[in-house]
């Protein structure tokens, strides 16, 4: 009994110490007057900020910036609620966020990669033929150059930004409507994972995961001939693109907030953008 | 008889599913392993597998995991200075910087390619090498350096004509798999068209120069001589193959590493103390409540609307979704107390989760204690307060320290209530209202920004480590109450 | 040793403090009671009730948006049953075991796992559903592998920690006389196992179940990764589906105004149904005390 009295208490002052110091060695590290930002929102913003802020922090030693990923609309009403200065957003603004007093600033233009799971054995499709797959219309992949085999549906959630474009851009064009038999995916991440474990399956990924779908064994169609690159989105011959947006309320005036969208759109800012597997603007 | 044999049957069933949980619970114990251990990832390499530059010279370099070969190409660009940071080779967060012998600049620039003034142009330091040198120095010398190490080069690629690599229909050869590059170099494929080409016959040609004049010819030859034939002009195609490459997921250095870019590069040293500090903030604030209640709960409430209102509400409790915990804590620590996105909104909302199984298997291990020791100490003159926390507790401490484990290992793997409340700063946390990211989080950013499911096996393998180390502390410090 | 008086003096404040720690769980749940409906009633200001309850059109996008919520009830419904009805064998088992031939090697392998399994986040659940329940159900059954049922392996695999070790406790707890007595009576162990342990350690294993029902109900990540997610009206188990929570997790980041009370409502009749299989609960157990 008594030992074991002992052993607890000591495991108990050592664990004090531990946090006691983790707190302190924190603190003591502040000598010059740190002022702590708080942005958020979107996910797919997400790696351009994260490569974006220690960039920025090194020109500016005296803010230290943290990016919460909660999703673009709860980045926005939580931007609206005054926990974030700025939020980023893969979606565009809805008309009641606008007459909110929200302000959009486009930083990268993200295309729109359609892969397919490495059995399928086609390199490309039409813009047509991407909108019949998709609207359930052509169901086996013979139909259109591959093996004879069912197709299966990867998409993303409805109210995603990237199943907005896809749609508007893919299906809209061509009059018609996303088929409901299809297996939903939440995030990019999880889409490419399926797309590598479901044969003959075909989806859609934000550009900057192709590496995810070709390290997992998938392969990124071309469409109607031209590759998804930063440099034919950027030319418009590659079809399928979407804006993303960090979000203020109001238009930016001076401030961190200003600075470092400022330092987006800067040379440097538009070379990270590109680093991380999105598009520059312009 | 019947009996019997109903015993028999019955025994054995027990302990065949038994086994299969047994044998299940080691095949994902296995799996996140594996996956946490090594790491396969297909690439598509410019140059062949295996096979390598005749060189002069010897390339060394400090060890950065395993890498043993370069691409001709990334060599290139290595020595015009396009290459500031072994970032995008190896992952690993180190400056490039180039030295070379003076006495191999020569021979370097010419098996380069590339003229010695855009060489020193580019930044690499000529002169004798520095006994001790900055990591992430890459040295051209003419013997072997003792202490660091030698790597390779792979020149050999794959030329076409032109044709072959061209979209027919839906259809274009992008890159060969190393069975379909078997298969062409042995002639069992004989036309394009059977790895997804022209219909195209595959044709070996040894000279260069040949290769764009006839339609469907390949050969292989060293990255210079395909780069000195495109500048003089001709029409040729590089075709990639498949390289896997297999490799240790999980090193050492991952585990120590700060963490860089939000997971990118680095490790998830910072991290791994975020979440020590999270489950030690969270058993300090969910275990003494929850056991207190159970206690209330076993020894004081009398059975009545009271105690079956508040059995309810735990029950209710548990099955609330975690995401609503999440968005609960969202609204009412982020917002309404004004903590923001920090440890202290993560630890209490996630506290708020756990409450309801440390009070239930409290609860369930208070019930075994014994009565007749309780009647005991009150005949000797204890107080019920003091009958509870010298006889009770000590006597029920096996199963309230289980339901303890099962809250750690719940808050460890929390993800959809930490989301809106812990926030995912990659720092060392320095305060109860610094945003504070965790094994869990990092887990769930890293496949959902999509870096990559190898780093996100990496870190739950960790975690899955972690969870094993935390229990048998607790177990340790259970063991000397058990002789009561 | 402390004057009678101030033990006294403690031993009420203690009381008090218990009382409170114990009243605790009912603020919290009153507290989120609160702000479910608060974000949940209004949607019925623009959805009828009718609708969201018995329509399986879900498409908040749509330019006439719909918000029924059948499609997510039947498959909730089925995912939960279906994990339950897996896990309560193995759990019941496992628990046995454990209880009764505690030690061995056997015995501490299994503690330790059904440990650590509870450690592990509900993402990689799901990655392991992806890379291998997937694919089991698609090769035996056919279909694309992502469906109601590969969902409530994965589920029914991560309740068995709970399950097991609730029950445990209780089945370990039947005091060792009362095994004694019976075995002296000349009862088989599964004899002394079914009409002696378990009935006594009854209300353990309906707290397990209980408890593992929560967590069934209440888990996403890892049933949105295997269950298919697709906004469907499930026919079969093998149909891919998504549940009630699937759908307020994958919503949840995008949607505002009406499309967001509707989630909430969504939580809101989940709660519902937790209260209610909480009242059948301990009305059963109620009545079997009474026998």
């Amino acid at each position: 009994m008594e030992d074991f009295r002992m052993k607890r208490k000591i495991v108990m002052i050592l664990v004090s110490l531990a946090m006691a110091s983790v707190f302190a060695g924190g603190a003591s590290e502040k000598n010059v007057v740190v002022k702590n930002y708080t942005f958020g929102g979107s996910s797919t913003v997400a790696p351009i900020i994260a490569s974006a802020i220690p960039a920025f922090e090194q020109g500016n030693p005296s803010s230290k910036i943290s990016y919460e990923t909660l999703g673009s609309s709860v980045g926005i009403k939580q931007l609206q609620a005054g926990t974030l200065s700025l939020a980023g957003s893969s979606r565009e603004l809805k008309d009641a966020e606008i007459a909110g007093g929200l302000v959009p600033t486009t930083i990268a233009l993200d295309g729109l990669s359609v892969a397919v799971n490495k059995e399928v054995g086609i390199s490309n499709l039409s813009l047509e033929q991407l909108s019949s797959i998709f609207s359930g219309e052509i169901t086996n992949w013979k139909d259109v150059g591959g093996k004879d085999a069912k197709i299966e549906l990867i998409i993303r959630d409805e109210t995603s930004g990237t199943y907005s474009s896809f749609k508007e851009i893919v299906l809209d064009k061509f009059k018609k409507k996303q088929s409901p038999v299809a297996i939903v995916a939440k995030e990019n991440g999880e889409l490419a994972a399926k797309i590598a474990s479901t044969p003959n399956s075909i989806g859609y990924v934000g550009m900057a995961f192709n590496h995810i779908i070709t390290a997992s064994g998938g392969k990124i169609l071309s469409i109607d001939g031209v590759n998804p690159s930063a440099d034919n989105v950027k030319a418009g011959t590659y079809p399928i693109s979407r804006s993303l947006y960090m979000v203020t309320i109001g238009p930016l005036k001076s401030g961190v907030e200003k600075d470092f969208v400022d330092f987006l759109l800067s040379a440097k800012g538009q070379a990270i953008v590109e680093e991380t597997g999105f598009i520059a603007l312009k | 008889m019947n009996r019997i044999r109903v015993n028999a049957t019955a025994l054995f069933l027990i302990r065949f599913l038994s086994f299969i949980a047994i044998a299940l619970l080691c095949l994902i114990l296995g799996y996140i392993t594996y996956r946490g251990l090594y790491k396969s990832e297909k690439i598509e390499s410019e140059t062949l597998g295996g096979l390598f530059m005749e060189q002069d010279y010897f390339i060394n370099t400090s060890s950065h995991e395993g890498l043993r070969t370069l691409s001709y190409f990334t060599l290139q660009k290595m020595a015009l200075g396009k290459v500031s940071s072994w970032r995008s080779i190896t992952s690993v967060d180190e400056p490039f910087s180039l030295y070379i012998e003076p006495a191999m600049v020569e021979p370097f620039a010419r098996s380069m390619g590339i003229e010695k003034e855009l060489i020193l142009a580019g930044g690499a330091r000529i002169g004798k090498i520095p006994k001790v040198l900055v990591p992430g120095a890459l040295v051209i010398s003419a013997n072997p350096i003792s202490g660091m190490k030698t790597v390779q080069v792979e020149d050999q690629v794959l030329v076409t004509n032109p044709k072959v690599m061209e979209l027919y229909g839906n259809n274009r050869v992008t890159s060969l798999s190393k069975s379909q590059l078997e298969g062409v170099l042995s002639g069992d494929v004989s036309s394009w068209d059977q790895v997804g080409g022209p219909n195209l016959p595959t044709t070996r040609n040894k000279n260069i120069g040949q290769l764009s004049l006839n339609e469907g010819s390949y050969g292989i030859f060293s990255a210079k001589e395909y780069l000195d034939a495109k500048k003089k002009g001709s029409a040729l195609s590089l075709l990639p193959t498949e390289k896997e490459e297999r490799g240790a997921n999980l090193t050492g250095s991952y585990l120590v590493a700060k963490t860089v870019e939000s997971g990118k590069y680095g490790g998830i040293g910072t991290i791994i103390l975020n979440t020590l500090v999270m489950v030690l903030l969270t058993l300090l604030v969910a275990g003494p409540l929850g056991i207190s209640a159970a206690v209330y709960l076993e020894e004081y409430a009398r059975k009545g609307k009271i105690k079956d209102s508040i059995s309810s509400a735990i029950d209710i409790l548990s099955g609330i979704p975690s995401i609503i915990f999440g968005l609960f804590g969202l609204l009412v620590f982020v917002q309404l107390c004004g903590w923001s996105f920090s440890l202290i909104s993560g630890t209490l909302t996630v506290s708020l989760m756990i409450l309801p199984t440390v009070i239930r298997t409290s609860q369930e291990a208070i019930k075994t204690v014994n009565p007749t020791l309780k009647e005991a100490s009150l005949a000797l003159g204890a107080t019920k307060l003091e009958t509870i926390w010298h006889i009770v507790l000590p006597s029920s401490k096996r199963g309230i320290v289980t339901g303890l484990i099962l809250a750690i290992g719940r808050s460890i793997g929390e993800t959809a209530a930490l989301i809106y409340t812990i926030g995912s700063s990659t720092d060392l946390v320095h305060g109860l209202t610094s945003s504070c990211r965790v094994l869990s989080m990092h887990i769930y950013l890293t496949i959902t920004e999509g870096q990559s499911s190898d780093k996100a096996f990496a870190s739950a393998l960790v975690l899955v480590v972690m969870v094993l180390l935390i229990n048998t502390l607790a177990k340790i410090l259970m063991k000397g109450g058990r002789k009561s | 040793m402390k004057s009678i008086r101030t033990r006294q003096r403690i031993e009420q404040g203690g009381r008090v403090i218990l009382l409170l720690c114990a009243l605790l769980s009912i603020a919290t749940v009153c507290l989120i009671t609160l702000f479910i409906f608060q974000q949940g009633v209004p949607t019925f200001k623009s959805v009828p009730l009718k609708e969201f309850l018995f329509s399986s059109d879900w498409s908040p996008s749509a330019s006439n948006p719909h918000y029924g919520i059948l499609s997510f009830v039947v498959a909730s419904f089925w995912v939960t049953f279906l994990s339950l009805l897996f896990t309560t064998p193995i759990a019941l088992s496992c628990a046995i075991y454990l209880a009764l031939f505690a030690k061995g090697r056997a015995a501490s392998l299994l503690r330790t796992s059904l440990e650590l399994l509870a450690g592990i986040p509900s993402i990689i659940f799901g990655l392991f559903g992806i890379a291998v329940v997937v694919p089991f159900v698609r090769n035996v059954f056919g279909g694309n592998g992502y469906s109601l049922l590969s969902a409530s392996i994965i589920l029914a695999i991560m309740i068995l920690p709970t399950v097991i070790n609730v029950s445990e406790v209780s089945i370990y707890a039947v005091s060792n006389e009362l095994r004694d007595a019976s075995v002296a009576l000349g009862a088989t162990q599964w004899q002394t196992i079914s009409r002696v342990v378990l009935p006594s350690s009854r209300s353990g294993i309906v707290a397990s179940l209980v408890l593992g029902l929560g967590r069934a109900i209440g888990e996403t990540t890892a049933v949105l990764l295997v269950g298919g997610n697709a906004p469907l009206f499930p026919t079969s188990v093998l149909d891919m589906g998504r549940t009630l929570t699937m759908n307020i997790v994958t919503d949840m980041s995008y949607a505002e105004g009406v499309h967001m009370s509707a989630l909430f409502a969504t939580a809101m009749l989940l709660f519902i149904v937790i209260l209610s299989l909480n009242f059948v609960v301990v009305a059963i157990t109620k009545r079997s005390r009474i026998k």
